[in-house]
């Protein structure tokens, strides 16, 4: 009776040990790090999530030529914050989902590789869980095609930018017009968009469409984005203007409905000298921008 | 112009406090520095495997070098203070969505590149255009 006993004990003892042992050799054998497995094992089940289900989307990943480690990390972040089991998988899940969507994505794009593919599928990853969409990246994909150097690290930063936009409430079909635009720009730009937005509503900035078209504008024009926001409060959209000429020849903030008009008084306004003298558009525009008066509120 | 003033004022004042966190390179890799009052303040992150790993006090503020090969991390700060912990972001930091109802901040140590001749196209020196492999998360403990 004592033998068995003992023998039962020892059996609980060793069981959980030898399954984590399998769940490690079967993910080892898809492809996942020996190191990254026996972590992933150990932590999950210390934290009430079986290493087999832990596993799995990490050597599901592996199988895929998905960059394991990135759902690897993402499952041990979820237990280090205490995020139910249920949640973690489901986290897991997806993100090795949207991987391998993203992977698909940058291997038909045509375009040179990025610098850093595993942080490439990371960002893109991430712009998709936030409803950035196929067809939304294939449209910066041909916009980069456009652009002489265009690569798949500005495609990258653009639909990560437009990720980032959806998630402060900007829908990225809105936001489409200023990607394309940061397909034409290095990667560095797309990523200061996110910041310069909250900057700007922090600043009262209301209108979406006004920040997102004079962004555009200067991405299009190769003006810096830095200054977009008008920290002064001089602007009634609290946007800096970019006065450079667009691709057009048309000076940016005399063209659409956020243009030069705004905060200007009845005998600034340019428009009315346009309808006064029919054929003087051009001029007209033309001295608006030499003079500076497209800037609203700016003395 | 009163306004004026008061922003250009609130930036001088912003600029002489200094940030609140900063991470930089140093000569000992990516030098993570959080400068407000706190008892205790640790980074965690995707190269740590999401350990906390304490930061060391230097005058008032707290340091911590890790030596990190090229790449993208997601990490945060733990501050502990009167014995309350929470997690920091730093505002000016690139910020993500963690999928667990929070925010990560995202440091990218830039690699060596190559520009491709004649065609002015840069890529890292270690760019695979083939498959991705597992890359150990540094800083993993092994059981």
């Amino acid at each position: 009776m004592k033998r068995r006993l003992a023998a039962l004990a020892f059996a609980a003892l060793v069981a959980p040990a030898a399954g984590r042992a399998d769940a490690v050799g079967d993910a080892v054998r898809a492809g996942v790090a020996q190191q990254v497995a026996a972590d992933v094992a150990a932590r999950s089940g210390e934290r009430g999530l079986s290493p087999d289900d832990a596993l799995a989307p990490i050597a599901a990943a592996a199988k895929r030529g998905l960059p394991s480690d990135l759902v690897a990390a993402k499952i041990l972040e979820g237990l280090a914050k205490g995020a139910p089991p249920a949640r973690v998988l489901a986290v897991a899940r997806g993100l090795e989902e949207r991987l391998a969507a993203a992977d698909a994505l940058l291997a038909s794009s045509n375009l040179p590789p990025p610098a850093d593919e595993r942080a490439a599928l990371a960002d893109l990853a991430d712009a998709m869980s936030h409803g950035v969409t196929k067809d939304a990246v294939e449209a910066l994909v041909a916009a980069a095609h456009e652009a002489r150097g265009g690569n798949s690290d500005s495609v990258v930063a653009a639909a990560h930018a437009l990720g980032e936009l959806a998630r402060r409430g900007v829908p990225p079909a809105d936001a489409l017009g200023l990607g394309r635009a940061l397909t034409h720009r290095a990667p560095e730009a797309s990523r200061k968009v996110p910041g310069l937005f909250d900057a700007w509503r922090a600043e009262g900035g209301k209108d979406t469409e006004a920040f997102l078209d004079e962004a555009r504008r200067r991405a299009e024009s190769g003006q810096k984005l830095d200054g977009v926001v008008d920290w002064f409060g001089d602007s009634p959209d609290r946007l800096t203007h970019d006065r450079k000429p667009d691709k057009d020849g048309l000076v940016g903030s005399d063209v659409g409905r956020h243009g030069a008009q705004e905060g200007l008084g009845p005998g600034e306004r340019s428009d009315a000298a346009r309808g006064a003298v029919p054929g003087l558009d051009d001029a007209v525009r033309g001295n608006a921008s030499a003079h500076g008066h497209g800037h609203p509120g700016r003395p | 112009m009163v306004k004026r003033v008061l922003a250009t004022v609130a930036l001088a004042a912003t600029a002489c406090a200094g940030p609140a966190a900063e991470v930089r390179p140093a000569p000992r890799g990516t030098l993570f520095r959080y400068a407000r009052p706190a008892d205790a303040v640790s980074v965690t992150g995707d190269m740590t495997g999401w350990e906390p790993r304490p930061m060391a006090r230097r005058g008032g503020a707290f340091e911590l070098a890790l030596p990190l090969p090229p790449g993208r991390y997601e990490w945060r700060f733990l501050v502990t203070r009167s014995g309350d912990t929470r997690p920091f972001v730093p505002p000016e930091a690139e910020r993500v969505d963690d999928g667990y109802g929070g925010e990560n901040a995202v440091l990218r140590v830039p690699g060596p590149v190559s520009v491709t001749p004649g065609t002015g196209v840069t890529a890292p020196e270690a760019a695979r255009p083939d498959r991705l492999k597992d890359r150990a998360l540094p800083g993993m403990k092994t059981p």
